[in-house]
């Protein structure tokens, strides 16, 4: 990616330094905000809104997503933001947490998440920057609008910038310039903006160690200079990611002090705490990390006891699969189906094939496929009539196979695989554990429940029912987290 | 097993096409009796072709797509008759693809042949110095072996490895350039795009003017294993670093998947440096067909690129590739990913999963 030929850091350091202003003049602002993200979310749920109309328009050219499968985003991810909800949420916020500037980088993916990345940290009492996808920013946008005609002084807690990837100056600055950054999107893009932080501290061991300049003041985030782009490249070169843009040479004597923690992975406190003497006066910003992830539905045999039940089961995990055409990362990837029920494995892989993934097809239409994606679909086909049996239409696939598990291409490509216990089901999930979000049940209260425990051995998963995957309330937990985890300064909550 | 009468057949084909010399209509004679071979011995074919019901009519019969090298054993002919097994890399994948061979002959036959055209076009031998390991390093690596056969076929007794163990051979890589300079005797430089990514890095400022006549083959990609540079910017430092024009920097398209290997046109013809096509031997089919229809795209237009290869004897020859390819003056262009591909951010990418489809690398 050629770097641009202008660079929108500063428009990123002079927004940080508004928020910081705007953060020192407000007071309380928890009952407004509450409030205010309550109005948000129903004007941006009412279509004959302009913010509204003009956001279902925009969603529709970014995402190539069809118009009923944007409006039932919409409104599963908008209808649980409500008061009640989003007071307990920011009821473990202390009164006296100090105002902060968080920075969130948006992930592409699926257009929803935009909402509660932008929502948390504003409910953690913090002003947010956040720099929107660059092919999905419509959400975000009209997000802010929302929340500006819904009380314009919290609008003013939140602003937005869109810039290249390879626009590293304004990466840096944002990286560097808040208390905390909250990042969605690929591992990599993680590890990428950790290290453009990390460098921050870096920098300070440097002047430390009279290799550049004087430290900077106590909070003095403002007036701190942009990292060169060799610092940059010798950060991503020590951390072992070369695949970063600017990695290269270990030549710098300045990674020789990053080395040993710039492998670091943790939370923010551990980064912190790892970070030695250069944290006692540079502002080191927490780092919360929103990475790869995919998830699998997992269907008892009491969910298919008869076949009506088993295709309403069907129609459940239909809708899993099929919500922003298996995009996201609540979307599962695979089916394991328990043996024994009424319905067997194979048969509901073609109830899922024949009945339910047809009906989602026509209630909730499929985008139209890139190139890329159909040469995906057909390596991904291809491999499953091989190895086992595959059921292939125009807008879906259902293949139903042997372990180990594949993942999906996305776009309704699913497997189903038999699967006859929980140590089964451990071992079949376990390669993908580190990256495992959700697993969606379809059995009994006290199956989940079972599961539930099972599955919090190996992983930090959510569990929750079929056909709910993809419209979690908005105070869920993820990654095994509450909704707030490492956003509230000095406690990861 | 194929019909040694096919092979030989095949074998004689091949050596017509020596010289870059074309003959599509006996090529695609033998390769829709081969395919039509394969389909009933080769297990996964027939079992793709069972489920698989397009039938495209310029082809005859669906190719298969090379993920299935990672998922089954591809090949006409028992485990116990394999003289090698090539595997793709394995880098963040769990299943690497593998391509069996019974006989090697074909494959040698190929190699050299297209290499002798379209990258050592003149007669005589080159002092090689190779970015890559050697066989005995990696003896699963397709790419090791076609080095290893090019020191044979093409090398002076003065060719040496530059990558050894694992790691870049910095003192070989710099004393053998120098000594090139300094006799002023061409030589080729030949390896993977990772390899040249490593000595980029470790050669900090030093400059090279290899001699006229010299040449640079780079292959393979990055993914997982080096940071990423585009092919031009790969190109113009290649051109910066060691002083060899852009006209003698030849990219190389090889898959573990294949037995034959296709070149850029740039020493076939330099005004062809600009587009920089790929040159397609003549016993090789490649052609861009539409995913929906599996059938050659119209014209220029962008499609997936199947390549139906003479040499694969052992396996399918008609093999389905996820790369995106437009027919040109000259060949076929490469264009990689596709630039609308949907943006997944955080959702997992199934290629985090699978591992690069080319040559196994250094």
């Amino acid at each position: 990616m050629p770097a641009p030929e202008t660079s929108r850091a500063e428009e990123v350091r002079a927004a940080i330094a508004t928020l910081r202003s705007s953060a020192a003049n407000s007071g309380d602002v928890s009952a407004p905000l509450t409030a205010a993200l309550q109005k948000t979310a129903l004007l941006l749920s009412d279509a004959r809104e302009p913010v509204a109309l003009d956001l279902r328009r925009q969603l529709q050219e970014e995402t190539g997503l069809s118009m009923p499968m944007i409006e039932w985003g919409l409104l599963t991810s908008l209808s649980s933001m409500r008061h009640a909800p989003l007071a307990e949420i920011a009821r473990v916020v202390p009164a006296d947490a100090p105002l902060e500037v968080i920075g969130v980088v948006l992930a592409g993916n699926v257009f929803v998440a935009a909402v509660r990345g932008l929502a948390l940290p504003l409910l953690a009492g913090a002003c947010v920057i956040a720099k929107t996808a660059s092919r999905e920013g419509a959400y975000a946008r009209a997000f802010h609008a929302a929340l500006t005609l819904a009380d314009p002084e919290i609008g003013a807690r939140l602003a937005l910038v869109q810039f290249s990837r390879a626009d590293t100056e304004a990466t840096h600055a944002l990286c560097t310039g808040v208390d905390a950054l909250s990042i969605y999107g690929s591992d990599e893009t993680v590890e990428e903006l950790r290290l453009v932080s990390a460098a921050r501290r870096a920098d300070s061991a440097c002047a430390r160690a009279g290799l550049c300049g004087p430290l900077p003041a106590e909070g003095a985030t403002a007036e701190y200079g942009p990292l060169s782009g060799q610092t940059y490249a010798t950060v991503a070169a020590a951390s072992g990611n070369a695949d970063s843009p600017t990695g290269g040479a270990l030549t710098d004597a300045r990674a020789e002090l990053i080395q040993p923690k710039t492998h670091a992975r943790g939370t923010a406190p551990e980064l912190a705490a790892n970070s030695g003497t250069a944290t006692s006066s540079v502002r080191i910003p927490r780092v919360i990390a929103h990475g790869h992830g995919l998830s699998a539905a997992y269907v008892a045999r009491s969910a298919l006891s008869s076949e009506e039940q088993a295709a309403r089961t069907a129609e459940r995990v239909a809708l899993d699969i099929s919500a922003y055409d298996q995009h996201g990362c609540l979307s599962p990837h695979f089916v394991l189906v328990e043996p024994g029920g009424a319905v067997d494995p194979q048969a509901f892989a073609q109830l899922l094939a024949a009945s339910a993934l047809p009906a989602l097809a026509h209630l909730l239409p499929a985008a139209e496929p890139t190139l890329q994606e159909q040469a995906e679909r057909m390596q991904w086909q291809a491999t499953a009539a091989v190895r086992g049996e595959l059921y292939a239409h125009p807008t879906h696939a259902v293949s139903f196979e042997a372990a180990p598990l594949r993942p999906s291409p996305g776009g309704r490509q699913i497997s189903i695989y038999a699967c006859g216990d929980y140590a089964e089901l451990e071992a079949l999930l376990a390669p993908f554990a580190e990256h495992l979000k959700c697993v969606g049940v379809a059995g009994s209260k006290a199956e989940r429940a079972q599961l539930t425990e099972y599955v919090q051995r190996f992983c930090s998963a959510q569990i929750c029912r079929s056909g709910e995957m993809q419209s979690p309330p908005f105070d869920t937990w993820a990654d095994g987290a509450p909704p707030l985890a490492g956003l509230v300064p000095d406690a990861m909550r | 097993m194929t019909s040694d009468l096919l092979a030989t057949r095949i074998a004689r084909f091949i050596d017509r096409c020596a010289h870059g010399a074309k003959d599509d209509a006996t090529r695609d004679a033998l390769i829709a009796e081969l395919s039509l071979e394969q389909s009933q011995s080769v297990e996964p074919y027939k079992r793709y072709l069972t489920s698989e019901k397009r039938r495209p009519k310029v082809f005859g019969l669906p190719a298969l797509p090379t993920d299935v090298f990672r998922f089954a054993r591809v090949a006409n002919h028992p485990l116990h008759a394999d003289v090698r097994c090539f595997r793709t890399s394995g880098t963040t994948g769990r299943a690497r693809g593998e391509h069996a061979f019974s006989d090697l002959s074909l494959y040698d036959r190929a190699a050299r042949s297209a290499a002798g055209h379209a990258l050592f076009p003149e007669a005589g031998r080159h002092r090689l110095c190779i970015l890559a390991p050697s066989e005995h390093e990696a003896p699963d690596s397709s790419l090791s072996y076609m080095l290893s056969r090019f020191v044979d076929w093409f090398g002076t007794e003065h060719s040496v490895y530059a990558w050894r163990d694992g790691e870049l051979r910095l003192g070989v890589l710099m004393d053998t350039l120098r000594a090139a300079e300094a006799r002023r005797e061409p030589i080729a430089l030949l390896g993977t795009s990772f390899a040249f990514v490593h000595a980029e890095d470790a050669l900090s400022s030093v400059r090279f003017q290899l001699p006229r006549g010299s040449r640079i083959m780079q292959t393979g990609g990055f993914k997982g294993r080096s940071r990423t540079i585009e092919p031009e910017s790969m190109l113009a430092l290649l051109h910066a670093r060691y002083g060899v024009p852009i006209d003698h920097i030849v990219q190389e398209y090889g898959m573990t998947e294949l037995s034959s290997q296709m070149y850029e046109a740039v020493l076939l013809d330099p005004a062809h440096s600009i587009e920089r096509p790929l040159w397609v031997p003549g016993w090789v089919r490649a052609e861009p067909v539409d995913p929906t229809t599996l059938e050659p795209v119209e014209g220029d237009a962008t499609g997936l690129l199947r390549i139906d290869d003479l040499a694969n004897t052992g396996s399918v020859c008609s093999v389905q590739t996820s790369d995106l390819a437009q027919r040109c003056e000259g060949g076929i262009r490469l264009l990689g990913r596709a630039a609308g591909a949907v943006a997944r951010g955080c959702s997992l990418q199934i290629e985090e999963w699978l591992d690069n489809r080319s040559h196994a690398g250094a």
